[in-house]
């Protein structure tokens, strides 16, 4: 199978995951979410085609208010994947498979430790968008800091 | 925790203060688009030929 799914836990991905991007915004997340995964904070999701990593979600537990969540602090797709449909992918592009992994593990984990929520904070309105038409998510604003949070109910 | 780019750099905020409204919290609990969402993105996944090398 040329799509594999594999797990970066408790470990610093930099190297390997910094590569993707020359983008200095996003190598800045790529730094955060690295260094927040060798503290064990985040597990890194990344998807590969042919073991060239194609994408990856970092996932950590959080609490918004005082609801438990699961936070998906960063998604990432790699510049020659996006807006390909992949048919091994049951005819999705690679970010919305990931979330449909979230999604999936997101209930599968609730079925083991109480949490309500998967959230996450966009990037920019264009993922904003993306993430309220295709998967349904609910925005809330948060004016005093300015942060665009979307949560679903799993 | 959420990830954020603020002032020229990607940095963490806390959310465990955040107030979320009792409006939002409803309407996302009673999302009836989620259950949906969710039923379509677990099958999707089990469709997927993708190894699960984890």
């Amino acid at each position: 199978m040329p799509f594999e799914l594999k797990k970066f836990s408790s470990t610093n991905p930099i190297s390997k995951l910094i590569k993707l991007t020359q983008d200095d915004r996003q190598k800045q997340f790529v730094k955060l979410l690295s260094k927040s995964c060798q503290k064990g904070d985040t597990v890194i999701y990344y998807l590969t085609l042919n073991n060239d990593i194609c994408g990856f979600v970092g996932l950590s537990a959080s609490k918004i208010d005082t609801i438990p969540c699961i936070n998906i602090d960063y998604i990432y797709v790699a510049e020659s994947y996006r807006k390909i449909v992949y048919n091994d992918l049951d005819n999705k592009k690679i970010s919305e498979y990931i979330m449909s992994f979230c999604l999936s593990l997101s209930t599968d984990l609730k079925n083991s430790i109480g949490f309500r929520w998967l959230v996450l904070t966009p990037d920019n309105t264009e993922l904003e968008k993306f993430y309220i038409e295709s998967f349904k998510f609910i925005k809330y604003k948060a004016l005093k800091e300015k942060i665009t949070y979307l949560f679903i109910a799993i | 925790m959420a990830y954020i780019y603020k002032n020229g750099k990607a940095t963490t905020v806390q959310t465990s203060d955040v107030k979320i409204p009792k409006r939002i919290v409803t309407k996302v609990d009673l999302n009836r688009d989620s259950k949906e969402i969710i039923d379509m993105a677990i099958k999707s996944v089990k469709k997927a030929k993708v190894k699960y090398a984890f």
